[in-house]
C-alpha cells in the first residue's frame, strides 16, 4: 500500500484526479475536522453533518479532475460542502435543532471543572445563536471561520456581492455579541 | 463638515473592518484604515469587539467526527465511482453536444431513411402490381400517404393499406379476383 506520506497538497491533488484512492484519505484527512465542524454547525445537527460530509466527499471525489487550482484547493473544497449544505437544507427543509448532546468535543476550551461550564455554556450560547440566524448571513460567518476562505472567494461561492457577503458577516458578528454580553460571557 | 466626515468613515469602517482582518485590503487603503484607527476609539472599539468574538467562537468545543465514520465515508466516495469514465465529468460538458447531435440526427436521418424505406417498398409493390396487372386486374396508379401506408387503384377499387402487408394482401387479392373472373365467364 502506498501511503504518500511525503506528497505536497498539490501532489496529492494530482494523484487524486488520476484516481488515487490512497492520496484521497492524505487530502481528505487534513481538511476532515474543519469540514465537519463546519457541516455540523451548518445544519446544526451531528447525524445529519455526518451523511452531508458522505456527500461532499463524494462530490469532492467525482468532481476532483474538474478542479483546475484557479482557487486554493481549500476554498474549492469548502465550497463544494457549501452546496451540499444549501441543497440538504432546501430538500429537507430542515432548520435548526440542536442536539449536541451525544457529541464529544474534541478542541476544549476548558482546563477546569468551572471552565467547563463556562466552556458548555458558551458552546449552547453561540449554537443558538447561529441557528437564529438566516441561512446567508450563518453561511457567510461559517464559510469565513471554518474554511479561511477570503471575502472575495466567498461572494463568488455565495453568488453575492462583496458587500452583501461584509453586511452578513457584521450582523452575524453583531449577533453573536449581543447573546455573548446578554450573558455577560463578555463585557 | 470634518463631524460629518467621520462619522462617514467609520460607517465604512464597519464593513471595511472584515476586509481588513482577513487582509484582503491593498497596501495603501489598509495603511489609510490603520491611520484612521489611531485617531478613532469607537472604531477601535468594534474592531476589538470584533476579534474578541471570533477569538470566542474559534475556542467553542466542537463536535468529533468519529474514525471509523470518516473511512466509511471515504470508502463510500471512493466505491461511489461511476465506471463511465465521461461520467465524471460534469453533465453539461457531454450532454448538451450529445442532446444536440441526437436531436440533428433524428431530425434529418430519420425521416429521410423513412422515406427511403417507403419508395424501396413503394418501387417493389408497384413491380409486383404491374406483374400480374395483364393477368389479374389493371393497377392504374400507386401512391404514398405520410403514414406508412400505400394506396393504389385497381378496377376492383381504391385499396389502402399497411405496406408490410401489401404483397401478402396482393396475393389474396389475386385469389379473389381471379375467382371473380371465372364467375364473370360462367
Amino acid at each position: 500500500m502506498i501511503d504518500h506520506p511525503e506528497k505536497s497538497e498539490q501532489e496529492l491533488i494530482e494523484l487524486c484526479q488520476k484516481k488515487d484512492g490512497h492520496a484521497f484519505d492524505r487530502l481528505m484527512r487534513h481538511y476532515r475536522i474543519p469540514l465537519f465542524h463546519f457541516l455540523v454547525r451548518s445544519c446544526g445537527d451531528k447525524e445529519l453533518a455526518e451523511d452531508l460530509f458522505q456527500d461532499t466527499l463524494i462530490k469532492v471525489w467525482r468532481f476532483l479532475p474538474g478542479y483546475k487550482g484557479r482557487s486554493a484547493f481549500s476554498s474549492w473544497l469548502f465550497s463544494v460542502a457549501h452546496n451540499v449544505v444549501r441543497d440538504a437544507l432546501r430538500r429537507q427543509k430542515v432548520r435548526a435543532n440542536i442536539s449536541f448532546r451525544e457529541t464529544v468535543p474534541d478542541q476544549a476550551m476548558a482546563h477546569t471543572p468551572a471552565d467547563e461550564v463556562v466552556a458548555d455554556e458558551t458552546r449552547q450560547l453561540v449554537e443558538q445563536a447561529l441557528q437564529a440566524l438566516p441561512e446567508k448571513q450563518r453561511q457567510v460567518f461559517l464559510l469565513r471561520q471554518h474554511s479561511g476562505m477570503a471575502f472575495k472567494e466567498i461572494a463568488k461561492v455565495t453568488g453575492e456581492p462583496l458587500n452583501t457577503v461584509l453586511s452578513h458577516m457584521r450582523y452575524a458578528v453583531a449577533k453573536l455579541k449581543k447573546c455573548l454580553r446578554d450573558d455577560d460571557l463578555i463585557i | 463638515m470634518a463631524k460629518s466626515m467621520k462619522k462617514n468613515l467609520c460607517a465604512d469602517f464597519e464593513q471595511a473592518m472584515w476586509l481588513l482582518l482577513s487582509e484582503e485590503l491593498p497596501g495603501a487603503e489598509m495603511q489609510d484604515w490603520r491611520d484612521h484607527l489611531h485617531v478613532c476609539p469607537h472604531c477601535q472599539k468594534s474592531l476589538n469587539e470584533a476579534r474578541q468574538i471570533l477569538t470566542i467562537y474559534d475556542k467553542v468545543p466542537n463536535a468529533a467526527l468519529d474514525e471509523a465514520r470518516y473511512q466509511d465515508a471515504l470508502h463510500i466516495a471512493v466505491q461511489a465511482e461511476p465506471k463511465w469514465r465521461a461520467l465524471r465529468e460534469p453533465m453539461l460538458y457531454w450532454a448538451t453536444p450529445l442532446a444536440l447531435a441526437a436531436g440533428l440526427a433524428l431530425f434529418w436521418l430519420w425521416p429521410r431513411a423513412n422515406t427511403e424505406s417507403l419508395e424501396w417498398q413503394a418501387t417493389a409493390v408497384e413491380n409486383r402490381l404491374l406483374l400480374m396487372q395483364d393477368d389479374i386486374y389493371e393497377a392504374e396508379s400507386l401512391e404514398l400517404s405520410d403514414a406508412p401506408l400505400a394506396i393504389f387503384e385497381t378496377n376492383d377499387g381504391v385499396w389502402e393499406m399497411e405496406l408490410r402487408s401489401v404483397e401478402r394482401e396482393i396475393d389474396n387479392l389475386q385469389l379473389e379476383l381471379a375467382l371473380s373472373s371465372v364467375n364473370d365467364r360462367e
